[in-house]
């Protein structure tokens, strides 16, 4: 058995005494939630999704990187090489110290705004974040949403975007995947068909696919995914206008 | 009392086992460090069990808060860096019900440790 919040925080890379530091915080949040009365699946559901949002693995690159300033300014050799290594290893962005507190500020989703994947308003029938998986019969963290619909039903590119990688694959089924601005991507999964090229560059609103139930998927729905950087987002806040 | 939890618990285990235990590894604990906060609790029965006793926020918190509400424990908040942390220790009427409910595991625990490690 091992905590969820110290395996949600070590999945985004945090280590030694930040991961320590925010397990404590964390702790504190879900203590909160059970004493104004909710369920431990509820807290746990709420502190994890808090996590997911608050961006955590960039803060401590940040704080790495601040700590570190003083070594950095005693050789600039070694400054030039770290910068490099960052640079190479990561897209760290480097920052003028004004800058960082304005970004060290910035949480929650970003500002692309996203059109609809689907006509209508769709139904929501698998939220973001532990949920009990039908197939696997055990609980795991849904990394997306679930949106039902029927076969057929066209499935659209909410942003503008570069198709990274179309294919099939066990779980996912028919799956296409797209690079959007911001190092946004955004996939789909579950699908009947698939109308788009690998490398194609779409416009918002075209058509990419349609629903299906190919993969691991009981009833015909679209898994909608969205990540930044590697780290998975509430696909929710993007959806809502 | 750790020992008997290293030799016979595998780590799937030990979330069977733990679940008679908890109260009196966390009587155990405030009764030795006095005032407790939940994470705290955890990082101690980790460092005590050479990392194999892992308490989940899911066992740890529950199981406070029932012994708070059966009056064993009292819980005062502080503000730290941000957050609120709860902490607990066990009530002065209570501690040497607290003493007999974890001398009575110990000895619980060795006759299970005799039984277990018979000589055919």
């Amino acid at each position: 058995m091992q905590s969820k919040i110290i395996t949600e925080l070590k999945n985004l890379g945090l280590n030694g005494e930040f991961l320590d530091e925010m397990t404590d915080h964390y702790c504190a949040a879900f203590e909160a939630q059970l004493d104004a009365g909710a369920n431990i699946d509820q807290a746990l559901l709420s502190v994890c999704n808090q996590i997911q949002l608050a961006k955590l693995d960039k803060t401590q690159r940040q704080l790495f990187f601040i700590k570190n300033k003083n070594k950095i300014a005693v050789s600039m050799g070694t400054f030039i090489l770290l910068v490099f290594t960052f640079f190479s290893s990561s897209n760290f962005p480097v920052y003028e110290s004004n800058e960082m507190n304005s970004y060290l500020l910035e949480v929650g989703a970003d500002s692309l705004v996203f059109g609809k994947v689907l006509d209508g308003s769709p139904e929501v029938t698998s939220h973001f974040g532990m949920r009990f998986h039908p197939i696997l019969k055990k609980k795991i963290k849904h990394k997306g949403i679930d949106l039902k619909g029927i076969i057929g039903d066209p499935v659209y590119a909410p942003a503008d975007g570069i198709v990274s990688e179309v294919g099939y694959h066990q779980k996912k089924g028919n799956f296409i995947e797209i690079n959007h601005a911001d190092g946004i991507t955004s996939r789909y999964f579950h699908l009947s068909k698939i109308t788009v090229k690998k490398d194609a560059s779409i416009e918002k609103g075209i058509q990419i696919g349609e629903v299906g139930v190919s993969g691991a998927a009981l009833a015909p729905h679209l898994h909608f995914e969205i990540l930044k950087k590697e780290t998975q987002l509430n696909p929710v806040d993007f959806l809502r206008v | 009392m750790h020992n008997y939890f290293m030799y016979y618990c595998n780590m799937d285990r030990n979330k069977e086992f733990l679940s008679g235990t908890l109260t009196s590894l966390i009587l155990s604990l405030l009764d030795n460090h006095g005032r407790m906060y939940g994470y705290e609790i955890c990082q101690k029965a980790k460092e005590l069990s050479s990392g194999e006793i892992n308490l989940t926020e899911g066992a740890i918190y529950p199981a406070l808060h029932r012994l708070e509400k059966k009056g064993i424990v009292e819980s005062s908040k502080e503000k730290v860096n941000g957050r609120v942390r709860k902490y607990y220790s066990i009530k002065k009427e209570q501690e040497i019900a607290a003493r007999q409910k974890i001398n009575s595991l110990l000895h619980f625990m060795q006759n299970i440790n005799g039984i277990l490690t018979a000589e055919k």
